[in-house]
Parts: C-alpha cells; structure tokens; sequence
C-alpha cells in the first residue's frame, strides 16, 4: 500500500543518469529545493518499518535525467532517532553520487555541524548555503569562496524560494558527476589529542577489521565510535573481529573523561562546534540589524501575553475555516455527485448488470463509497493541508506548539499536537494524517486516539440534528462536556499505560518567513495525492461489504445476536443496530438511515424522531455514535498511519468504550429520570 | 567551581543570561544529543521567552534559538553570568 522507498530508489537510479541526495538541518528549505527540481511527479516513499518517509523525485538538466533523493531533516547524523539514522543509512548505502549539504545562511554556525560530520563520514559533498536574501535582510554577508577553499567542497550560494542558484547547484553536481571537478574536502582540524585518538583508533580497524560496514573508511568509523554512535558501536560488538576495536575505543573513552572530564561523545561535539566556531569566524561578518516585521511578529506570537490571545483566534478561525469552506466544498461537490455524476453512473450499472443485488451492492461501492471517499477528501483535507503547509512554512506552527505544551502534556502528548486535535473537529482524516508532526508512535497513538473521541463535524451533524434539536442545546453541550472528559481521560490513562516515556522537548524556532505559494500548492498537492491512493479504495470497498451485507439480507443476520446490546443494554429501538452499522461508512449516515428505517418499518408519518423514540433514546444514541468506532475514512487513515493492528485494537476499544458507556448513560438515565 | 552554585536553567526569568554548568540526567544518548546542538558545558546563552502554566522555555544559542520543554531545562544547570 505504502510506497517502499527502496523499491522507489532503485527505480530511479535505473531512470536516471546520477542521483543527488539532499541533507540539511530541518527548516533549511531542503523541501522547497526539491520541489523546485522535481515536477508533480515525485512521490513519497516508506521506510520499512520506520515511520520515516522519504520524498523521491527526478529531473532533467540539459537533456540528462537525474534523481533526487530528500533526506530526513536532522541537526546531526547519529542513531538518537530514526530520522538521523535513516538520514545517514542512506547516504552510507551509497543511494546517491552525491550528497547536497543544504545549510541556513542566517545561522551558519549551528548548520556546519552536519557539514563537518558528512566530511568526517567521507562521502562526495557539495553545500549550498540557502536563504542568502534573508541573511542579506539581517545584514549577514560571508565570504562562500572563501568558505569552499577552508572546507574543500564548493559552496553554492541559493535563494530557493525565488529560484535563484538552483541551475547553478545541479550544474555543480552534473559537472562532479561528469568528472569536470574533484571534490577534495579537506578533514576539519580538530584539536591535536582528538586527532590521535582518531589515528590510534583508525588504526586499530585496519588491523582488525576485515570488512568496515557500508564500506566505510578506517578513519570515518573511528570518528562514529568517538561519537559513542549507538549503531556502529552495536555493530562492532556483534562482529567477531570488532572486540579489539572496541576494547581500544573504551580505553580512548576512558582517557578522554580523564583528561577533559567528559565523555567522549560530548568531546567530539566540542571539538566540532569548536572547528565551526573557527570557519565562520573566518568567512561571516555581520553588520548592524534592525528587527524585521517578520521578526516583530514573532516575538509577539511568542511572548504569553500577546500570544495566547493570538493562538486562540487563530485556533477558532482554523475550525471556522475548515468547517465552513469544508462544507461549502462537501455540500457543492454532495451536489455535483447527487445531481451529474451519480445518474450517469446509476444509467451504467443498470446497462450493465440490470437492477439485481449484484448491481445495488456495485452501486453501494461505486456511488455512494466513491462520493464518501472524495466528500470527505476533497473538501475537509485539501483545506487543512493548505492550512497546515502554511503553519509550517510560515514558522507558526512552532509557536503554538511552544504555548499549548504544558496543556498538551497533561494528556501525554507534546505541544505539536494541538494542530491535529483541532483539526479533528472538521475531519478526522486529516488531523490522523496530520499527526505526522508528532514523532514517537506513543505520541500518535494517543493523539489517533483523543481525534477519534472528539466529535468531528459529521458527528457534530448527528448531535445537532438529533439532541439539540429534539432536546434542546443544553442536552447537546452536556453531551460534548461527557465527550470531552472521556476523551482527557482516557488520553491521561494512555499516557500512563503506553510504554515508553516521553521525550524531552527540544525544538528549534525560527523567525516567521514568508511562504511561497507554489510550495505550499505543490506539499498540498503531494500530501493530498498520497490520501487518495491509500484511502479511496479502501473505503470503496468498505462500501462494496455494506451493500452486499444489505443487499443480501445477511445484514439481520448479524444485527440479531447486536439486539441484547441494542435492546436490552443500551435500551434503543432495533433500527438502530443497523444504523449504528452504516455509520461506519459515513457518521451522519447514521442518522439519516436511523429516520429512513423508522419509516420503513413504522410507516411514512414517522419523521419525527420523538413518535418512536424517547428523548433519553435519542441521546443515548447520539453518544454511542459519537464515540464509537471511526468512519471508513477514517479507518484508512489509521492504517496509514498506524497500521493494521494498532488501527483494529483502537477500533475494538472505541466500540467496547461506546457500548459501555451508553449503556451505564441508559441505566443511570433510566434510575435518575432527568431527561 | 562549586556545584551546589549550579541552577536549573527552568529557574531563570526572560533575559538572563547565563553559562551551562552540566546536564543532569542519566540518558547519555540524550545527553550528546543535546551536545551537538552545543547544549554542553561552558555554552553561553540568553533567555528570550518563557511560556505560562509551567510550560516550555526559550533559550538563544548564538544565532539558534530552542524551545526546551520543563523536564529538559530542570536537567540543565546553569550559573547566571
């Protein structure tokens, strides 16, 4: 289902002439880049067993196709997490001819590190510094000639969002690829100890090692050990030849805390920050800066007492916007599909398979699973992606996630995750998809789950259209304070339970920069392409089993052993198991088909929920569907995302959560009589 | 210098600035972590922001700035320069 990023590679490497692979420090516009060089074709790929995904695309310069590969955004290579071991994993596979080093040219300093350490690892670089308006802005000028002589590798000044030093960056990669220039980075000078602890120890593995992993140099794997890289050292102590090395590596780290009082892995950055320190010394200047608006308004998303009030409107005009351009888009494209497209496709089956179950199950799958799949995509997703990417780009995002932390923490997630859960009031879909943001698994458990509890709009639909309407708003909001304290509870228990603690928070801020549209068109685009591939056929044919469960009868079948939990547990008419069933596909079909049955079976004057329901019956109905398992859509999303298994023990829990709650609601309902 | 001198850098107030002392805690994978983003013994750095209702604090690096979340600034001591 998900693409395999391997498979992608090699498919690319066989297309094209050269590959490039681009790395860089999150937030660089390592994205923009790639998005300049490739088309619309570019796709995103998995890593096995990783929740890592890799952008993979091509291009052609001068007639020559070439690939490109978009490594994970990290500060460093290393094995902390999965996106810095994937980053390094596939620069070390030798996937590509080259690797691009993409580094911020207003924050030169920190971005070096990553270039000392792809140097140190010893793979063909070449650095384009981005950004350079913006350093120009901040009245930062260096010397890039200067910089490529200290380093080696040439540096190529860029300015992605406007397109300027992109052909000259490929240019530069073609001409290696072409033989045209050496690439000769030059090893940074570390202080004199560190270094003959890297001689000591490169020396040690070419005696004892008859095969360095990845094919790695003798000097570039004693630098990882010096790091105390958790990988590499792993991998030496399973190898049969590898016990020497790593016995010469412990006395090294023993003598390194002796003599500098702390460990070797913080040595070996020190030593590093203290050779970055040195380059930009000697190729940076920076004037006097005033404070841009950007910056301005910066300061005050940030700053408490003028940021929260910022977040708030700026959280109630998200939910706004997804819900009213969300249902404007849904009702006009409900409208297209009901009125156009639904005839033709009605006409067509009647052709071609007449008018038996097999035709109304095919319609089930075709029609109705096809205009759910694309209602609910088109309208609600397209609109929080475009949202999103604006976050993202603009550098809001990590704003929000600094002031809504510490109220994120206390249901065990971080403050990144207050995006998704807002959104999760439109759509569910896009807010699961857009637990991306978040990077343990423990995270998007919990966060997938707190979405699926809290109403989206369609169960929104169903607690308007049924309680408020027939028992009055307080009924209604009763109902969503129940929903909520479920949800912060369960989140608080989850939190808890999960293993795994979580990580501590370390997140870079940026100053707000102007986004690009295309790119936020193009991410939109990528974003919004990959839903429709995995989602649609899986709701298409969630469709296709209701319908032949309807069509078929067998549909009684299963709903006769639900009656005890129906009937006698929750107190609900029988209608409503089946209800309950199809709210599967679609949430307010719920109670559409609860008012379409009840005319079926109690005749055409019923259209008044209250001539067969009680006012308790309504509610207790309305909390089962608004708690219980998630929509077809929705379902796909947490496959995609979590995978089968986390999607079903979260599908049996919301189910088991719904039934044992309404059913407590009716008993307790039933003893305290206030409705 | 004597550590019971070092803070937690949690304790600090928007615009202090001060020099990292050591990191305390037991996660050494996480502890060189922090190092390559040059959160390590002897960086100096300035308070920008902190955030309400025991929230994040921001720290400026040079030119990067961090957001760090409670439990990481309690582990960081820090003397005020």
């Amino acid at each position: 289902m998900m693409l395999d990023c391997h498979a992608e590679i090699t498919r690319i490497r066989k297309d094209t002439k050269f590959t490039i692979a681009l790395a860089g420090n999150p937030n660089v516009g390592k994205s923009t880049i790639f998005n300049e060089m490739t088309g619309l074709g570019a796709v995103t790929a998995n890593y096995p067993g990783k929740t890592v995904a890799l952008n993979i695309g091509s291009a052609v310069y001068q007639g020559v196709p070439f690939g490109i590969i978009d490594l994970p955004g990290t500060y460093s290579l290393g094995s902390v997490s999965d996106d810095q071991l994937i980053a390094r994993r596939e620069i070390i596979e030798g996937h590509a001819e080259v690797v691009v080093a993409i580094v911020d040219a207003t924050n030169l300093e920190r971005n070096l590190y990553l270039v000392l350490q792809l140097i140190d690892l010893g793979y063909p670089l070449i650095v384009a510094c981005n950004m350079m308006d913006l350093a120009a802005q901040q009245n930062i000028c260096f010397d890039t000639i200067k910089l490529s002589r200290l380093l080696g590798v040439p540096v190529v000044p860029i300015t992605a969002t406007k397109g300027e030093g992109i052909e000259e960056l490929i240019k530069t990669c073609s001409d290696y690829v072409d033989g045209q220039i050496i690439l000769a980075a030059k090893s940074p000078k570390y202080g004199q100890d560190i270094l003959s602890y890297v001689d000591k120890l490169s020396e040690t593995i070419s005696h004892n090692l008859k095969n360095i992993p990845f094919g790695l140099s003798p000097r570039a794997l004693a630098i990882l050990l010096l790091e105390e890289d958790g990988e590499f050292v792993g991998y030496l102590r399973g190898d049969e030849h590898g016990a020497r090395v790593v016995e010469k590596a412990a006395e090294i780290y023993t003598e390194i805390e002796k003599t500098h009082g702390e460990k070797a892995g913080v040595r070996m950055a020190r030593e590093r920050h203290g050779y970055e320190g040195f380059l930009v010394d000697q190729v940076q200047t920076i004037g006097e800066c005033r404070p841009t608006l950007a910056t301005k308004l910066w300061r005050l998303s940030l700053n408490p007492l003028t940021g929260l009030p910022i977040l708030i409107a700026g959280l109630i005009l998200l939910f706004m916007i997804m819900f009213y351009v969300g249902n404007f888009l849904s009702d006009n494209f409900n409208a297209f599909w009901t009125l156009i497209a639904s005839p033709q496709l009605k006409n067509f089956i009647a052709f071609a398979f007449g008018h038996g179950a097999l035709a109304r199950t095919l319609l089930w799958g075709l029609d109705a699973g096809i205009m759910a799949a694309l209602s609910v995509g088109i309208p609600y997703i397209l609109t929080f992606y475009v949202i999103l990417a604006l976050l993202e780009d603009t550098g809001y995002l990590n704003s929000i996630a600094f002031l809504s932390d510490s109220l994120m923490h206390k249901i065990g997630l971080h403050g990144r995750a207050v995006i998704p859960i807002v959104a999760g009031a439109g759509c569910n879909v896009p807010a699961i998809i857009g637990t991306r943001v978040l990077t343990t698994k423990r995270e998007k458990v919990i966060a997938c789950t707190l979405i699926t509890i809290f109403p989206c709009s369609a169960r929104t639909a169903v607690i308007m259209g049924a309680v408020a309407f027939f028992l009055g708003w307080q009924w209604a909001l009763m109902l969503y304070f129940v929903d909520f304290a479920i949800g912060i509870a369960v989140g608080r228990i989850l939190a808890v339970a999960l293993p795994g603690k979580s990580s501590g928070l370390v997140m870079e801020m940026f100053p707000f920069r102007v986004p690009k549209l295309t790119a936020i068109l193009k991410k939109t685009w990528y974003r919004f392409k990959e839903f429709i591939l995995i989602a649609a056929p899986i709701i298409v044919i969630g469709s296709f089993l209701l319908g032949g469960l309807y069509e078929t009868k067998f549909m009684w079948v299963i709903t006769k052993p639900m009656s005890l939990i129906i009937e006698n547990w929750l107190g609900l008419p029988a209608v409503a198991g089946i209800c309950l069933l199809f709210g599967i596909l679609r949430k307010e079909m719920a109670l559409q088909l609860l008012l379409a049955l009840a005319i079926i079976q109690y005749g055409p004057n019923v259209h008044n929920l209250l001539s067969f329901m009680t006012k308790q019956q309504i509610f207790i109905f309305a909390l089962v569907t608004t708690l219980y398992i998630p929509c077809v859509a929705a379902i796909s999303a947490l496959i995609n995302e979590l995978g089968w298994k986390t999607t079903l023990a979260l599908s049996l829990f919301t189910i088991a959560l719904a039934v044992a709650v309404g059913g407590v609601a009716n008993h307790l309902l039933n003893f305290v009589h206030i409705i | 210098m004597p550590k019971g001198k070092a803070l937690p850098l949690y304790t600090l107030k928007k615009q202090d600035k001060a020099a990292i002392v050591r990191i305390a805690d037991d996660d050494q994978k996480f502890v060189n972590y922090l190092a390559t983003l040059k959160l390590l013994p002897g960086t100096t750095f300035s308070v920008e922001e902190k955030a309400p209702f025991n929230g994040p604090i921001i720290i400026r690096i040079g030119r990067a700035t961090y957001a760090l979340d409670k439990k990481v600034a309690s582990s960081i001591r820090v003397k005020k320069i």
